[in-house]
């Protein structure tokens, strides 16, 4: 039986072929409110496995809402959002064939714009507690979840801090601990919420850089936010840019980063510069 | 050079076990009536079924070390030991270190409880009871109102404002009772004196009933509070994090914060206002065995206990006959002792 399986899923990966690329996280028409005020309305977004989209928009446009949606820790008023094979939250109707918080927590990994870092918590403690969504009845560790954890501070090239203190570590160090948290889930997803915003412009590139090499290591799929419309245009796959709570534009960089949309929604003037099929943008006050 | 996670070593039991029985031994031993500490063993172990051992000893100090001691040791044991582990994990649940068993309208509604029944002539085994009563309505209003807006909201998580809530709503509450409790003692000035008596806190009419009264909740309580002590490193991220962890961190922050107020209200019923043993074992223990839940709560179980039952002994030999309530001893003794530790091992640990 089992060989039979095996060959037919073949077959039908061998059949999809490009167009019918496994979805890896995707929401359909998704609505928040709150108090009274819609934040986003009727969203959109499919994500192909190990593609990196990054959601742009002026702030207050809905980027954070649109990940904490994706991460199910908020439930949308309308719409469905899928990860892998299930889905999470409820719609109005609700819904009771969704997944567990556990169930979903091993299917998508969230780094939030401002981890909170418990004060005296070492770092070997801190990328442990990634392993949550694995533990079982009292959250009891095995030497399996210590070996992932060592592994991934080697990896990370972050095994020398182990026993110091999180709150020790500078900015760049930090945020590679946090994202060696975020791997310890050994999820396929990733959800990064300005993953590099309180990084200077070196630590922004090294921890960016370390993100797509992880990506492309461990075929992850990415959804990031950003206010770095220069870095979004280098980084990611494609672009889907949020203003007042709705898709405005959607596409691969050098589509969605365009001189007109940019004044349009930033009220910004920019030049776009191109460079090895990324983008970057030059910004221009419009009084010099 | 791999390093070791965090967690309950055997070496930190054993500290915590040796100083359970250090403080039993001197609670044990130590009194206005001079009794020779191997008699006293041999009282106890007389006392066990299937053994038989003569002490030497008249019945009368027999009975002292059976009857009086013993009990009061175990149930300083108990009492410090269930303070300090809620205390513990009030601190961890609301990630703030000035949370105590208290927090909630736990000592607000035991006092109410506890003055009505003396205000209302009941017998003293009824005063247990009383606060125990008093204590569970506190708490239980409190969480109504402090959940009351989390029903309404769309949020899987509400980001912080559900433990701002409840700890605002605990605040309310508190000052209701305790505002109900002081109008009772204005209008009933005699029973003033017996009110403040049970008020500070004491361990002195205790007997095996009180122990016996104690234990089941001890069990519960205790079991429970292990049973979710890891989760308290978890929630110690947030409730965003927690939740993006795969766990319910309201569910779990109801779960334990309802056991520990339990613990506590058992606590109090007991022995009356015990302050400064939930603040300051826990603490202590973070700075000398680190800061996860996984080895505070636990520890602050075995230290607490150890901490009352050498407070008590201080308690009943100071001023010798008389008493000095035991609520005062821990603050006396407990302030300079955190102020101690707190001096040497403050690297590494700041909220």
């Amino acid at each position: 039986m089992a060989t039979v399986k095996t060959k037919k899923s073949e077959l039908d990966s061998a059949v999809s072929g490009r167009e019918k690329q496994k979805i890896s996280v995707s929401c359909e028409d998704v609505s928040v409110v709150f108090s009274s005020k819609p934040v986003l309305s009727d969203i959109s977004l499919r994500c192909v496995a190990g593609e990196w989209v990054s959601v742009i928009g002026p702030n207050g446009s809905g980027k954070t809402t649109l990940l904490r949606v994706l991460s199910g820790v908020i439930r949308p008023k309308h719409g469905r959002v899928h990860i892998g094979n299930g889905r999470i939250g409820a719609d109005v109707a609700g819904d009771s064939a969704t997944m567990s918080p556990r169930h979903r927590a091993r299917q998508v990994a969230v780094i939030t714009q401002h981890p909170i870092v418990p004060p005296g918590v070492k770092v070997f403690d801190y990328v442990l507690l990634g392993r949550v969504p694995h533990l079982g009845f009292g959250l009891r560790r095995s030497e399996d979840d210590y070996q992932i954890v060592w592994a991934l501070l080697q990896r990370l090239q972050a095994e020398q801090f182990g026993d110091a203190p999180l709150r020790e570590l500078s900015g760049g160090e930090r945020q590679r601990v946090v994202v060696a948290r975020a791997l310890a889930q050994e999820t396929p997803v990733l959800l990064l919420d300005e993953p590099t915003s309180a990084l200077d412009i070196g630590h922004q590139l090294e921890v960016l850089e370390l993100l797509d090499e992880l990506r492309k290591e461990r075929s992850l799929t990415i959804v990031s936010t950003t206010h770095d419309l220069t870095l979004a245009g280098q980084f990611a796959d494609r672009l889907l840019l949020l203003a007042d709570g709705k898709v405005v534009a959607e596409g691969r960089p050098a589509e969605v980063l365009t001189p007109s949309v940019i004044e349009q929604h930033y009220g910004a003037q920019v030049e776009i510069l191109t460079h090895n099929g990324g983008v970057a943008l030059s910004v221009r006050r419009s009084s010099l | 050079m791999q390093q070791v996670p965090s967690g309950l070593s055997a070496k930190a039991v054993v500290v915590g076990l040796a100083a359970v029985a250090v403080a039993a031994g001197v609670g044990l031993f130590v009194g206005p009536i001079g009794i020779a500490p191997h008699r006293a063993m041999a009282v106890l172990l007389d006392s066990l079924p299937l053994i038989e051992v003569d002490s030497g000893l008249s019945r009368v100090h027999q009975v002292i070390i059976t009857d009086l001691r013993a009990p009061r040791v175990m149930l300083g044991l108990l009492v410090g030991g269930m303070l300090a582990m809620s205390g513990a994990t009030f601190q961890g649940a609301f990630r703030n270190p000035l949370a105590d068993p208290y927090l909630l309208g736990v000592a607000a509604g035991a006092g109410v409880g506890a003055t009505l029944a003396i205000v209302g002539g009941a017998s003293d085994a009824l005063l247990p009871l009383a606060a125990f009563g008093g204590a569970l309505v506190a708490v239980g209003c409190t969480f109504l109102l402090g959940s009351w807006q989390s029903f309404r909201s769309n949020f899987e998580v509400s980001f912080g404002q559900s433990a701002a809530t409840l700890i605002l709503a605990g605040v309310a509450v508190g000052s209701f009772f305790a505002a109900f409790q002081t109008y009772i003692q204005m209008r009933e000035v005699e029973s003033l004196r017996n009110i403040y008596s049970w008020l500070l806190g004491r361990l002195s009419t205790s007997g095996w009933d009180e122990v016996a009264l104690l234990a089941p909740y001890a069990l519960v309580c205790g079991v429970l509070l292990m049973a979710f002590r890891s989760h308290l490193d978890v929630l110690a991220l947030g409730e965003e994090e927690a939740a993006s962890l795969g766990l319910r961190p309201r569910r779990i922050r109801a779960i334990v914060l309802i056991t520990a107020s339990l613990a506590a209200a058992a606590a109090v019923a007991v022995s009356g206002l015990i302050g400064f043993v939930g603040l300051v074992v826990p603490h202590g223990v973070r700075l000398v065995f680190g800061v996860s839940n996984r080895v505070v709560v636990p520890l602050s179980f075995l230290f607490g206990g150890a901490f009352l039952a050498l407070a008590d002994v201080l308690a009943r030999t100071a001023v010798s006959p008389a008493e000095i309530p035991i609520g005062v001893v821990t603050a006396f003794v407990g302030a300079p002792f955190f102020l101690l530790i707190l001096r040497r091992h403050t690297a590494g640990y700041a909220y």
